[in-house]
């Protein structure tokens, strides 16, 4: 029996098949799955919403996958989002990287490596939860005189 | 400087060859995480008994084919996109392995193997593409002149301020001397990789030595 992952993942690919079998397959290991089928239904999803990773293709109709990370990390920048593609370069891993995402996975993945994936994405996400709230603190610890 | 129309020929190719195998990764990914959720509903779910056996055992073999389906057409992919631009900066034993895998089908009738010994390099610059398309005429000759289960070992080593890459056949070639690439296609590859080829007659071992 695998062990549960609890997290809250948004899965953006435009590919309708594999967005059902691989969310199945995600909620079957615990997690709670929202889908979108392109970068703008993405972008209106991830509003008002909080999720501990993204995995988004990179080649989909519309904005596409490069523009929706970036615009998804100038809307949150601590937002974990793991790209996965069946359009693998070394380059195009490079300038997701720099625009932001946590890491870059090629299609077919395995189901255990997206996982450990998702479970990196969820520390990190805890981790800047706990800094910034130090950071919140600090702030307050500064503005008042006691 | 190559001539342009052979570098608009390349990368034609590598485009149609990179979005041919990104939709394929694409099919890969839908047939493998189907097959992933069947296992899932069968082990996850608790199902038992003999048919739950065998469906796994089933999933379990395709699988098998779509990972070495998915090797293919990963190796594809990069060496479509090699074909991106004139000039970068590359792992040479990288470019051969791809080129091996690629071609490892046209071995299968014969039984050839080939035997890799890669050593450690530095990473070079230059046209991936033309390399892999000289290397390409080069084992393409060895697979035509080498007898049924030959053998030819491909070694690659660094010395000061050279690397060599060892095409050493290790039967005898059953064609008598070996037929070699055409000078032609030999300075069209090399050109943009400033390196000297040359073969030995009476083994038919080929070095390709690269400047760093």
């Amino acid at each position: 029996m695998t062990e549960e992952l609890k997290a809250k993942v948004l899965v953006v690919d435009d590919e309708e098949q594999f967005l059902k079998a691989f969310s199945k397959r995600l909620e079957m290991r615990g997690m709670k799955i929202e889908t979108a089928m392109s970068g703008e239904e993405a972008l209106d999803k991830v509003q008002g919403k909080d999720f501990d990773a993204i995995i988004l293709d990179l080649v989909m109709p519309g904005i596409g996958g490069m523009e929706t990370l970036k615009r998804l990390k100038e809307e949150n920048p601590d937002l974990q989002i793991i790209i996965l593609t069946g359009h693998g370069t070394i380059e195009k891993g490079v300038e997701a990287i720099k625009a932001g995402a946590m890491d870059f996975v090629e299609k077919p993945a395995d189901i255990n490596k997206i996982l450990e994936k998702i479970g990196e994405a969820k520390h990190k996400r805890v981790l800047l939860f706990e800094k910034r709230a130090e950071e919140h603190i600090q702030e307050i610890v500064k503005t008042r005189s006691w | 400087m190559c001539d342009e129309s052979t570098i608009v020929r390349l990368q034609f190719i590598g485009k149609i060859l990179s979005l041919f195998t990104h939709q394929l990764n694409n099919h890969l990914a839908i047939i493998k995480d189907s097959l992933g959720f069947l296992t899932d509903l069968t082990e996850l779910r608790g199902v038992g008994g003999e048919d739950a056996t065998e469906i796994l055992e089933t999933v379990k073999a395709l699988e098998g084919e779509i990972n070495k389906a998915t090797l293919l057409s990963k190796r594809l992919n990069s060496f479509g996109h090699r074909m991106d631009s004139e000039i970068s900066t590359f792992d040479l034993n990288e470019v051969i392995e791809e080129m091996l895998t690629l071609v490892s089908k046209a071995t299968v009738q014969k039984r050839l193997a080939f035997l890799r010994e890669f050593g450690e390099l530095p990473p070079i610059n230059g046209n991936p593409s033309l390399f892999q398309f000289v290397l390409f005429c080069l084992l393409d000759r060895y697979i035509k002149a080498l007898p049924p289960n030959g053998r030819l070992k491909v070694k690659t080593l660094t010395s000061e301020d050279v690397i060599r890459v060892l095409l050493e056949p290790m039967n005898e070639l059953s064609s008598g001397p070996l037929p070699f690439c055409p000078d032609h296609i030999i300075g069209l590859g090399l050109k943009l990789l400033s390196c000297r080829i040359s073969t030995e007659e009476p083994t038919g071992k080929t070095e390709i030595v690269l400047m760093k």
